[in-house]
């Protein structure tokens, strides 16, 4: 039995029973499939390594567990205690069920979802060292694998699993010391069967390929660098990875969706890899169509196998295919939805009620509910006044009313409120709970500042020098969809009681990405009307480190503040105040006022990644998101949940695995799995004769 | 006849050229570009972005003056190669508008079946029962069919009809009809009313108007008056007559069609143009935008000229010299 299994039986013990419970009732037979899946494939060379590993991890789990089981509270809240006993019954019969079920697949089907729900949309491109997009990185997870990969499971009961990672190419690595991990690559794995491959089995040279390849083209191999200083390909199948120093989220990074995916050398060489992706993963990928769908067939030559039930893995993934549509429109998804056209959908918290009334035949537990990772809010450019000074942006997020917002744009009624780092389990430190924020820091206000206070932020306003309020125009794409452009006008409309009238100019998501995403406004500041943005700012993130990273280090060239933001503190007072040089003489003002001169943040970035144990690091991430707060950077918007209906023949869903907290269609990708059904978002077993009965 | 077929397809050529400039210009007043989609998810620590946009403006040839971009683009077109698409599939041009010229095309003929079997009839009665009940409420449904966007009808049929009849879900994966007509036909048939529908407003008003105009000619009255049958008299001596400027108006109509086929086309995941040509637009892959026009000129110049030519055949006094 591998170290995997008992992880999870640590987890299982973990777990209040509650919340088991309620769990198991989402995921149906839950119980057996963790025995079915969970034993996975690693053959895990270097045992004691993943013992270290695992150590990390299983802090970090419990830390998930304890945010997880807040975030579905409400959830576990209807779980009542006579139906617990019912469950106890139902789980014991699911497990015999299961045990039944594993003679008596059939081998078959099509699974049919759309890409990524309402947020669907064509891939940019299938090289995924080409775009970070998640539209390039999501079907690499069909067809590609990776060294490791964060565990998919069948149980139902996981919590968030972003940081517990299973062997895939190779095993879990052996940690000979903090800065040097060792992975040692099986053998025998093969290339799809489809030219130019035909099935050859894969080498070292391969991932050496893939890694140079990686370097020389990945946006994100200056990020990489920064942690790996050295990357060796040794004689016994192992990969050494020489670390520059200690960095607590490593394995978060070589497991992430956005780092190494092994690619064969012949489609890189004819030019193939963007168009026609062949790779080793369980699925091999058929055709892309612009707008109508991306199609797979099963690799049924996969290397992945389950030990334990030799029978019926050697059929794996037991569909015959798999299709993701690419028509998000919400008129089409949710009637296709309810009609039984598709397998199961990512909703938006907006249409979730709709979704119930179309869809009778999904019952309450047929719905999952995730946190928010994608950090978002109002953005600046700080060499723009008024938003320069901090006064202003405290007194914009103590006139944002959070709960209203969510009130009017979330149909589910379990959205959070963001920090700093958005909801990213198990470091997001809530700030609606102020006992555990604190309404200061350090003598600044800090959780205070999320929590709605018109007066306050009218007197903040005052002492900025606007007594009359702030007009401004709010740049933004409305190609995120119409409930995103309607949540948009929601928080704009919740600040304009304290005086900031806004005035959307919303452009296409090209233009929005060239100019406004990267801080450069049309215009500055003319002494009566300025410029500021509202939307995401970072989707994928795993670890908070990624957030920092893109975001807010300086050398980014991600971050929202744009080259036009970038100001150098002597060159102040060389830029136009638009008559308004007040407003720049304050000593809030100077630099910019934004995140580019701000030692202590960065220092803080810095601190943070070298902390390996979890609970430490834990709470200093807690003290960065109490920093932020006081300088609100980014005035973050609150975050209603990610949304996911499965309708009924959709059996042993694994719902609570990382693939699913927080907002999936970002953090689907690193699932690459080759359980049941076998996607690349979720393991699942698709009951085909309950489908047939209903469509 | 020949020789005037001959002048106006040769005209086709300068007309195509003025299209593929235009479209040409406007394409470069788009705010961003293919580009920035592509850096937007590309950037990340230490990269240099304007350096990245340099090389690949090198790379794509956009650093030359526009004229010589056109006259590029133009000198390859003449010899067959419209280019390669930039984003997503990769494809040639060619290679997209031969899997995508079919399914508009299945699309827009039965559009026109559609509504050219609702709209000749309908008008035709309307004419001949003026101011009758049938024809308030046929004149009532063809204002109606004019004013009402085709896309909320979709949405209407979609979230509303369909639930509420039972009818089996529409398929979300195209099935190409030399595989499974059937299938295809179903994909096909809730689009194809929709654009019928819409084609269908103007065309029966036209046909009513140019029948009651007709029908008060002295040559009808005439026809009457010798004894012939009132089907006749309509069917042989008025329709024909009032069908040229109906002719006309489908005619036109086809760019019509291929307009709506972009909704269409988007709503029911039909991969015809119109979608292609939408995702097109997004991710500014300017050469398939510039292929897609140039189908679409073409499209709408020969439909008309088919139009011009069925002119002499419908009425013999046209005769084009």
């Amino acid at each position: 039995m591998s170290e995997r299994n008992y992880w999870q039986r640590m987890r299982r013990r973990q777990m209040s029973r509650r919340a088991l419970l309620g769990a198991s009732a989402r995921a149906g037979v839950g119980a057996a499939g963790l025995a079915l899946v969970g034993c996975g494939d690693d053959d895990d060379d270097g045992q004691q390594a993943a013992a270290q590993v695992q150590a990390q991890q299983q802090q970090q789990q419990q830390a998930m567990q304890q945010q997880q089981q807040q975030a579905m509270q409400q959830q576990a809240a209807d779980q009542q205690a006579d139906q617990a006993d019912q469950q106890d019954q139902g789980a014991a019969q699911q497990q015999q069920t299961v045990s039944q079920a594993a003679s008596d697949l059939v081998v078959g089907g099509t699974r049919i979802a759309p890409f990524v729900g309402p947020y669907s949309g064509d891939p940019p491109t299938l090289d995924p060292y080409e775009n970070l997009t998640y539209r390039a990185q999501i079907p690499s997870a069909f067809h590609y694998s990776k060294l490791i990969q964060a565990v998919t499971g069948a149980e139902g009961v996981d919590p968030i699993n972003t940081a517990e990672y299973e062997g895939d190419l190779a095993g879990l690595p052996e940690i000979v010391d903090p800065t040097t991990y060792v992975f040692t690559v099986r053998e025998g794995v093969h290339w799809h069967d489809v030219e130019p491959l035909n099935g050859r089995e894969m080498t070292m040279d391969d991932i050496q390929q893939t890694h140079d390849r990686f370097k020389e083209i990945s946006a994100n191999a200056a990020g990489w660098d920064n942690v790996v200083d050295q990357f060796t390909i040794g004689e016994d199948r192992s990969v050494t990875f020489n670390l520059h120093r200690p960095h607590a989220p490593f394995l978060t990074l070589a497991g992430s969706s956005q780092h190494m995916w092994i690619i064969p050398p012949e489609i890189v060489d004819d030019g193939t890899v963007a168009e026609r992706p062949v790779g080793s993963g369980p699925w091999i990928f058929e055709s892309f169509e612009p707008g109508v769908a991306i199609n797979w067939r099963h690799n049924r030559d996969n290397w992945h196998r389950n030990a334990d039930f030799p029978a019926v893995s050697q059929n794996m993934p037991l569909l015959d295919g798999v299709v993701a549509t690419m028509n998000g429109d919400t008129n089409v998804l949710i009637p296709a939805l309810g009609e039984g056209a598709l397998d199961y959908s990512q909703l938006s918290p907006a249409i979730y009620k709709q979704a119930v009334e179309a869809a009778p035949q999904i019952e309450e537990d047929g719905y999952v509910f995730t946190l928010n990772t994608v950090p978002g809010g109002f953005y600046f450019n700080f060499s723009i006044p008024p938003w320069n000074d901090v006064r202003v942006r405290q007194a914009l997020s103590l006139a944002l009313d959070r709960d209203g917002v969510l009130a009017a744009t979330d149909d589910t009624g379990r959205g959070k409120w963001h920090s700093g780092i958005s909801q990213l389990p198990p470091y997001w430190l809530d700030p609606k709970d102020l006992s555990a924020f604190g309404e200061t820091f350090e003598g600044e206000p800090s959780g205070s500042l999320f929590h709605r206070n018109i007066a306050e932020s009218r007197k903040l306003l005052d002492a900025a020098g606007f007594p009359e309020g702030i007009s401004a125009t709010l740049h933004g794409t409305a190609d995120y969809g119409a409930t995103v452009v309607n949540f948009y006008e929601a928080n704009a409309s919740s600040v304009a009681e304290a005086g900031f009238q806004f005035e959307f100019f919303f452009k296409e998501y090209a233009a929005y990405i060239a100019s406004i995403f990267r801080g450069n406004f049309p215009d500055g500041w003319d002494g009566e009307s300025s410029h500021l943005a509202i939307g995401p700012l970072y989707g994928g993130a795993t670890d908070p480190e990624d957030l920092f990273a893109a975001c807010y280090a300086r050398s980014s060239g991600r971050h929202n503040w744009g080259s036009a933001g970038r100001v150098a503190e002597d060159s102040v007072s060389a830029i136009d105040t638009g008559g308004n040089a007040e407003a720049w003489s304050h000593p809030n003002a100077v630099s910019g006022g934004g995140p580019e001169t701000d030692e202590r943040l960065h220092d803080m970035f810095d601190t943070q990644k070298g902390i390996l144990d979890l609970e430490e690091r834990i709470e200093y991430i807690n003290d960065i998101q109490r920093y932020m707060a006081t300088k609100m950077y980014l005035v973050p918007y609150p975050g209603a949940p990610g949304v996911y209906a499965f309708n009924p023949w959709m059996k042993q869903v694994d719902v609570n695995t990382g693939a699913v907290i927080s907002n999936a269609s970002q953090r689907m990708w690193p699932k690459a799995t080759y359980a049941w059904g076998g996607a690349s978002e979720f393991s699942f077993m698709l009951d085909q004769s309950i489908k047939d009965d209903y469509v | 006849m020949r020789q005037y077929i001959f002048r106006r397809v040769l005209l086709i050529i300068p007309t195509l050229i003025g299209v593929t400039i235009v479209v040409s210009l406007l394409a470069q007043l788009l705010p961003g570009d293919f580009i920035d989609i592509m850096l937007a998810d590309h950037v990340a620590q230490g990269e240099d972005l304007e350096a990245i946009r340099a090389e690949w403006e090198e790379q794509l040839g956009w650093n030359d003056p526009w004229i010589v971009q056109y006259g590029n683009w133009l000198w390859d077109a003449v010899r067959g190669d419209l280019g390669t698409s930039l984003i997503g599939s990769f494809n040639t041009v060619i290679e997209e508008m031969q899997s995508r010229i079919p399914v508009t095309l299945e699309l827009g003929l039965l559009s026109l079946v559609v509504g050219v079997s609702i709209a000749l009839p309908v008008g035709i009665i309307s004419a001949v029962r003026q101011d009758t009940p049938a024809d308030y409420i046929f004149r009532g449904i063809a204002i109606l069919a004019l004013s009402v966007p085709g896309f909320w009808i979709a949405v209407l049929i979609i979230r509303v009809i369909f639930p509420q009849i039972g009818l089996p879900p529409l398929p979300l994966v195209y099935q190409d009809p030399t595989e499974n007509l059937g299938e295809n036909l179903r994909q096909m048939y809730v689009p194809a009313i929709i654009l019928g529908i819409a084609l269908a407003g103007p065309v029966m008003r036209l046909t009513r108007g140019e029948m009651l105009e007709v029908l008060r000619q002295d040559y009808v009255r005439t026809a009457r008056a010798k004894g012939l049958q009132e089907n006749s008299v309509i069917m042989r001596h008025a329709m024909r007559n009032a069908l040229i400027p109906v002719l006309t108006l489908i005619g036109l109509s086809a760019s019509i069609l291929i307009g709506g086929s972009v909704i269409m086309e988007s709503i029911f995941t039909l991969p015809g143009m119109g979608l292609r040509m939408l995702r097109a637009l997004k991710d500014r892959d300017i050469p398939v935008i510039m292929g897609i026009m140039v189908v679409i000129a073409l499209v709408v110049i020969v439909a008309n000229l088919l139009i011009d030519i069925a002119y002499s055949l419908v009425d013999p006094r046209i005769r084009y010299n």
